[in-house]
């Protein structure tokens, strides 16, 4: 059941007001049209049918449901930062009860240097440089859903937390940037050390090379390691891949994406510490505004690792799952979109099948950024 | 063990970027947005320094992604010039974010947009908003393919370059001269030659050559598309089938970065004879500067326009 009231995050505003105040200064002289930060809303609605009979949280209801409102706000405080905030509002599920409301969290507020030479610094609160698919908000989502790997070693949110990143661009003829990243470690499926001042330290590296005007290829490997709450240490690789073509003449009418992304963690004291799996997709631009495309997700990796016995001696799937998604997507605009999905979710070891149709329209208004290539 | 070669291997490239620096050639001194401001620039400089464009000949500049790659050209400009009005708003400005060049960032921003020195045709009056397609607010930004409007802005662009680089102030005083008397006695020979075309109606995909025609006294009738950026529909089209009738039409001026489907359909139902021209600098072979590009288009005037 929905209730219209919204939990609001008293520090996200606190820190939305520290920001942006700076932009409300000599009021008597400016134009206040030209110095409010950008706007922009965009919002995610779902019809979900799902084969699964399990809790009914926000991302597994059948039904008809707003998934997801995000709002964006952006603006260079002075000369030397700029500053974005994006809120989002999603439905949550009470502890023990199918009660649901809306809440508002402060997904990512952050201020990023503007003035330093070769490198960049951001603080605040914001999604990691960790991988292909986790500096993606959920409505740039490739498909409806993350992949299954991102789903079971970051949780819903992903890798999203308050801390520092440093990125440089390296003196290079392709493009090669560096980030090393500090956050605080509060990913509780991850981190979350009892020992304080226990944050988790990342490096991540993109590098990229034009293979002609239409085409590129781009590797990124990510690490990271931080305290857990067991005490012992987390460990995180990602190697991702893609590889992009996008024709000179009619541009906007043919493309094609084809994404690999192997991600692990290996966290000490677990009983099950090493989870790990494979992701890769294929998007390819029919027409303008239709695409097709096709995932396949093998969570499980490595095998061996997956499995367990229980007091019967019988292989228990712990982990071992595979997914193929297929979707349609109908794009008139830059600004909206129309997809539908279908997922086969199957156990390895286990008779499960777990069939899914998602229909999502996305719709923003307002001044909305340029995604990340 | 994967942390030790990981940490190894980033280590060893990094040695081997750093290295390999100094084997590279000189970082670009100013980068332009698209291929037609790269040799709108070079009217001025000549080749005394080194311009180059993100942009490659035939792409759709309103459509370009954002590619990581083209940081790598920018980390290092003294300057960027962008057509501006809006044209690439959809990828420059985060680039110029991400460029780590503080050269180009803030109020004192080595970044020119030559929009802003020209009076922009079709600004919008009233209220804009999306249901009208991809309207520019500040007005359509393809001046650059009048003649007249690039030569008024050669004197403002060459103070920009002087301001920029004050050692090359004679070279590009010498270089400015020579390209306003060639662009002036090519804009008269222009003028000539499409005076016959006096008044008649020529079909675009896009506003892209509203600036050409009202500088050479054609008319556009109508375009392809049905709303700016939006594409057209099988209705649309039927009603410029009807249009070449009413209106005394008989050519499409395609810009090259559109499918002709819609042209070719006009062609046989209708008997609208079509060119594909080049808006763009290198977007056709043999149009490799600014006046290749502006003789394209009067010469694929003269051809198709009746």
């Amino acid at each position: 059941m929905f209730t219209n009231e919204i939990s609001f995050c008293p520090k996200a505003f606190f820190i939305l007001f520290v920001i942006f105040q700076c932009n409300t200064v000599n009021a008597q002289s400016i134009d206040f049209s030209k110095s409010n930060p950008s706007l922009g809303v965009n919002t995610l609605l779902l019809w979900r049918h799902s084969s699964e009979k399990e809790a009914p949280d926000s991302e597994l209801a059948n039904g008809p449901q707003l998934q997801e409102i995000e709002i964006q706000l952006g603006a260079n405080v002075d000369p030397y930062w700029r500053a974005q905030a994006v809120l989002a509002i999603h439905s949550e599920v009470e502890e023990n009860s199918d009660h649901r409301h809306f809440e508002l969290h402060p997904e990512e507020v952050y201020l990023e240097s503007l003035s330093l030479p070769r490198v960049t610094l951001k603080i605040g609160k914001f999604l990691a440089e960790f991988g292909k698919h986790n500096t993606l908000h959920r409505h740039t989502f490739p498909f409806i859903d993350a992949p299954l790997v991102h789903q079971k070693v970051f949780g819903e949110e992903g890798l999203n937390e308050a801390g520092v990143s440093l990125s440089a661009l390296l003196p290079s003829s392709w493009f090669s940037e560096v980030t090393g990243q500090y956050l605080a470690g509060e990913n509780e499926l991850l981190f979350a050390s009892p020992t304080k001042d226990d944050g988790t330290g990342i490096i991540h590296w993109r590098n990229l090379w034009d293979l002609s005007d239409e085409s590129t290829f781009d590797v990124t490997l990510s690490a990271a390691r931080g305290g857990n709450y067991l005490k012992g240490a987390t460990w995180i690789y990602d190697v991702s891949t893609t590889l992009k073509w996008r024709p000179i003449k009619s541009s906007n009418e043919r493309s094609l994406n084809w994404v690999t992304e192997f991600l692990s963690a290996d966290r000490q004291n677990f009983e099950y510490g090493r989870i790990g799996g494979v992701s890769t997709w294929v998007q390819w631009q029919l027409k303008r505004r239709w695409w097709v495309q096709g995932r396949f997700d093998l969570l499980g990796l490595p095998a061996a690792n997956s499995l367990r016995l229980d007091s019967e001696g019988n292989e228990v799937d712990e982990t071992r799952r595979t997914r193929t998604s297929l979707l349609i997507g109908f794009i008139p605009t830059e600004f909206s979109s129309i997809r539908l999905q279908y997922s086969q979710l199957q156990s390895r070891f286990q008779p499960m099948r777990i069939d899914t149709v998602q229909l999502q329209i996305n719709a923003s208004i307002g001044p909305h950024p340029a995604h990340n290539y | 063990m994967i942390p030790r070669i990981f940490g190894s291997s980033l280590a060893a490239v990094i040695v081997l970027m750093v290295g390999a620096e100094s084997t590279l050639g000189a970082s670009p001194q100013v980068v332009t947005s698209t291929p037609t401001v790269r040799e709108i620039v070079k009217l001025v400089s000549g080749s005394n320094i080194d311009v180059v464009s993100l942009a490659v000949g035939g792409q759709d500049p309103h459509f370009l992604e954002a590619k990581p790659s083209y940081l790598v050209k920018l980390r290092d400009a003294k300057a960027v010039f962008a057509i501006g009005l809006e044209l690439e708003i959809g990828w420059l400005p985060p680039l110029i974010k991400n460029s780590r060049n503080p050269e180009l960032q803030g109020s004192q921003a080595k970044y020119f947009e030559i929009g802003e020195w020209i009076k922009a045709l079709e600004v919008p009056t009233g209220s804009v908003d999306r249901a009208q397609g991809d309207v520019h607010s500040k007005g359509n930004p393809h001046f650059y393919l009048d003649p007249v409007l690039v030569l008024e802005i050669l004197p403002k662009l060459e103070g920009v370059l002087i301001s920029l680089f004050p050692a090359q102030t004679a070279e590009f005083k010498k270089q400015t001269q020579a390209s306003v008397a060639e662009l002036r006695d090519r804009i008269t020979k222009w003028q000539k030659r499409l005076s016959a075309l006096k008044g008649k109606g020529v079909v675009t995909h896009h506003k892209t050559l509203s600036y050409f025609l009202n500088r050479f006294t054609l008319k556009l009738v109508d375009t392809i598309e049905p709303k700016p950026g939006i594409p057209p529909t099988a209705k649309h089209i039927a009603m410029l089938e009807a249009q070449a009738v009413s209106q005394n039409f008989s050519c499409i001026l395609l810009e090259s970065f559109f499918d002709d489907i819609s042209a070719k359909r006009l062609k046989e139902k209708a008997k609208i004879n079509y060119r594909i021209v080049a808006t763009e600098v290198e977007a056709l072979p043999g149009v490799a500067s600014y006046f290749d590009l502006v003789e394209n288009l009067v010469k694929s005037a003269e051809e198709c326009v009746k």
